[in-house]
């Protein structure tokens, strides 16, 4: 791991159903912008903004911009975003199967 | 598949959206169009492409260019390449936007569809495939629809938003595809002029052509000696003037929908004559599926009017006053008069209706509308089917 990299507690990271939310969007889709990440979670934008902001300062999602237009990408080469990748699966297969 | 009974193996193969693997006596102008494009393969990013396929209806200029398509895109996929290819039907999508729009569903970039200029979202659209690595080869279908709206504008866009970018790679390469060149001749010579010097013309398909092309859908779309050859030669014969191969396969499909209906086990030679005298080449599947609602209305407005009046041609008076009637009927808002011109314009451009200026006999000048060679009852019945569909 990268030392510049900051690794909070889980409980912080995953502290809220709306950050929860979000990574599952984002973990399914790969990358959006944010209002479709809106739409998809129930969330408004400034609250979903504000977990993408924190996602992104940990490093689990980075932020892209192409020109006017602002996306957020699932960090799939993070192991950090790999496991919790791991765990959405696993856990929504449980609750479909 | 169809049901035991029926004569068909695979109904879809001969829907307008298929593609088969290969086109019989297209395969010169495969290879040139992939001449055109083989700096795509060779030096990807150094060269925006723009090529243009003229051709009448039904000479294959849609499956042409999605089978290169879908070729170009394997070959590229195989050289590690990431080429994608869009097709985009202008007269779906009648607007640089729209297209634009078509783009990101089709490739599934994750950006927003609306809130954003062309302008911008081209700009973007190119730094997000510059991220990815992508080449894309945007193919627009029917491109007089676009032109007609939006003028040289969206052709200008997209080749100028690539040259203002100064040594990054050429992202996009376009495919036009239009009836005729003349479409052209109102644009700016800069925009075209590129485009008139690779042109793939196709013509009609000669009678034995279409023979080979009935044959090769009857293997493909039909049980074993359900189609006897004779039913071909008939099909071919009839659309033969036209060289029009869509025009065949809708017969030839039709002849086997007849077939079935009868719980025949082969399609007959007769089959094909009813289906031939069913499908006027101006209300087929395709060329009215594309209409819009208010296009439906007034058509079955303007069909409801010749049937009344038993004449030959009608004036624009009187079409807008049964569409007016048609509309309240539907319980839609009737577009103005503007609008109902455009929509006359559209419906004579796809050759549904034929409309010419008034001579002496009227008072001033009006515009007069009739059917080319369809019966007024015909046309409503299947518009009729058409709008209750809702399809």
């Amino acid at each position: 791991m990268r030392a510049e990299r900051h690794t909070p507690p889980l409980e912080d990271v995953l502290s809220s159903r709306g950050r929860v939310k979000v990574l599952k969007v984002l973990a399914e889709i790969g990358e959006l912008y944010v209002s479709e990440i809106s739409r998809r979670t129930g969330l408004n934008n400034t609250v979903t903004t504000r977990h993408l902001t924190s996602l992104a300062k940990i490093g689990l999602i980075s932020e892209k911009r192409f020109g006017k237009i602002r996306i957020f990408q699932f960090q799939d080469l993070d192991p950090r975003a790999q496991a919790i990748k791991k765990l959405i699966d696993f856990w929504e297969s449980e609750r479909s199967s | 598949m169809g049901s035991p009974q029926s004569v068909f193996k695979d109904e879809s193969r001969l829907s307008i959206e298929y593609v088969p693997s290969h086109l019989p006596h297209r395969d010169k102008e495969l290879r040139l169009l992939e001449v055109f494009f083989t700096s795509a393969l060779e030096n990807p990013g150094g060269l925006s492409q723009r090529v243009l396929i003229t051709g009448g209806i039904g000479t294959g200029k849609t499956a042409l260019s999605k089978l290169f398509g879908s070729r170009i895109e394997k070959t590229a996929r195989g050289k590690g390449i990431n080429l994608r290819y869009v097709h985009v039907n202008c007269r779906i999508n009648k607007s640089l936007f729209t297209v634009l729009k078509r783009v990101l569903e089709s490739l599934a970039v994750p950006f927003p569809q609306r809130g954003y200029s062309d302008e911008e979202l081209l700009h973007s659209l190119l730094g997000y495939f510059d991220e990815k690595n992508v080449y894309l080869i945007i193919a627009l279908d029917e491109l007089e629809s676009l032109v007609r709206e939006e003028g040289s504008e969206p052709l200008y866009a997209l080749t100028r938003v690539q040259e203002e970018r100064i040594n990054l790679p050429q992202r996009f390469s376009l495919i036009c595809i239009v009836r005729r060149p003349e479409v052209f001749k109102s644009l700016d010579e800069s925009t075209v002029s590129t485009l008139l010097h690779n042109i793939v013309h196709l013509e009609g398909y000669s009678l034995p052509q279409l023979e080979d092309i009935l044959n090769y859908r009857v293997r493909e779309a039909f049980r074993e000696n359900a189609v006897r050859s004779e039913t071909v030669s008939l099909v071919a014969d009839v659309a033969g003037a036209r060289g029009d191969a869509r025009y065949a396969i809708e017969i030839l499909w039709r002849a086997g929908k007849y077939a079935d209906s009868e719980e025949s086990l082969a399609v007959l030679p007769e089959h094909a004559r009813k289906a031939a005298a069913s499908v006027y080449p101006a209300v087929r599947r395709e060329s009215l599926s594309y209409l819009g609602l208010h296009e439906r209305l007034l058509l079955l407005a303007i069909a409801r009017r010749l049937k009344q009046t038993e004449s030959a041609y009608i004036t624009m008076g009187e079409v807008e006053e049964a569409y007016r009637i048609v509309c309240e009927e539907h319980g839609k808002e009737p577009r103005g008069h503007t609008k109902i011109w455009e929509f006359v314009q559209e419906l004579e451009d796809i050759g549904v209706i034929l409309t010419k200026i008034s001579e002496a006999g009227f008072r001033g000048k009006t515009t007069l509308m009739g059917l080319p060679e369809i019966p007024a009852a015909i046309l409503e019945r299947e518009v009729t089917r058409l709008l209750e569909a809702g399809e």
